[in-house]
């Protein structure tokens, strides 16, 4: 397998919860969610990707919106998790937990 | 917020007419917010990197990143026909929905080719036997010396006089019965690939 379709194969199978941590505990927006993972992790992810998802992830229930009038007087929709949504992340953390630490014990016995 | 020159005014109006257009399939309450929420992006963004350069190629940058209104719209369309054509037991949704997956990505193109093949063998079942009475000497299943000739509509130039057609009238209901088995088999696997591509859903959609 080559390197960058793993990788691209992670990070699609990673960018939901990825989302719905950044919407955990504080509502925010499409643009900033975009500068976020641009910023500070592997998630690279465009435009024509994360609107259309959180409208999806919106249609499943999971996130709500909200608009808001900015300081600069662009209104911006707002995402927050919905109660469903909030039930759903923390299994989704504590899975990855689980996930990481096996798979890094994995890795820890090869070597 | 800096009033911005006319030309750049122009441009970002084009490409949300133009967005908004290509939005149809949708509800008129989505579209606005679909549109809305980009014009928002796309202002925002510009405010941020002016100080970068010229106007009109901050501009285009960030509508390049977006692409075309047609391919940014592309998912939105998709998402909506297929989840509302299965709430709705909508064929014509769904397969408007099934058409646009198949354009836009590989694995779509798959599914879509697969069901159209699956669908189109189930439709032909059943005409096979509605065929029969209409044409009873050219449908059949058609041996000869033991060894399968065929199974279907023939013309009489098909076959020499030494194949026999060995079903009969019975021909009508086994390929009903298989061509409306295969349908909702196919039915059932088309409803579940849809599903699966929204993997988190949990309960029906409700807007």
């Amino acid at each position: 397998m080559e390197l960058s379709k793993w990788i691209a194969q992670t990070r699609k199978g990673t960018l939901e919860l990825g989302i719905l941590v950044l919407v955990r505990n504080k509502r925010r927006y499409g643009l900033e969610i975009l500068e976020i993972l641009e910023k500070d992790s592997g998630l690279v992810v465009t435009e024509g990707t994360l609107y259309p998802l959180m409208n999806r992830l919106k249609r499943e229930g999971l996130v709500i919106s909200e608009w808001v009038e900015s300081e600069s007087g662009h209104p911006r929709k707002y995402y927050a998790l919905s109660k469903e949504g909030k039930k759903l992340v923390e299994q989704m953390i504590e899975y990855w937990g689980k996930f990481s630490k096996t798979l890094s014990k994995l890795i820890e016995e090869g070597r | 917020m800096k009033e911005l020159r006319s030309e750049v005014k122009n441009l970002i109006e084009e490409y949300l007419i133009k967005l908004k257009e290509v939005l149809r399939p949708l509800p008129e309450k989505e579209r606005d917010e679909i549109v809305l929420e980009i014009k928002g992006h796309i202002e925002e963004k510009l405010a941020q990197s002016l100080r970068e350069g010229d106007e009109t190629d901050v501009l285009k940058n960030i509508l390049n990143r977006l692409g075309k209104p047609e391919e940014y719209a592309s998912e939105y369309v998709t998402d909506y026909l297929l989840s509302r054509g299965i709430e709705q037991k909508s064929v014509s949704k769904i397969f408007q929905g099934l058409f646009r997956w198949g354009c836009s990505t590989l694995i779509g193109f798959f599914y879509a080719f697969f069901f159209f093949v699956s669908y189109l063998v189930s439709i032909s079942f059943v005409f096979i036997g509605v065929m029969r009475p209409i044409f009873p000497e050219s449908v059949g299943l058609f041996l000869k010396e033991g060894s399968l000739k065929g199974f279907g509509f023939f013309t009489s130039a098909s076959f020499d006089s030494n194949t026999q057609e060995i079903l009969g009238y019975w021909i009508i209901p086994i390929s009903l019965f298989i061509g409306i088995i295969w349908f909702i088999l196919t039915s059932w696997l088309l409803k579940k690939t849809i599903k699966n591509r929204f993997c988190f859903r949990r309960k029906p959609l409700i807007h």
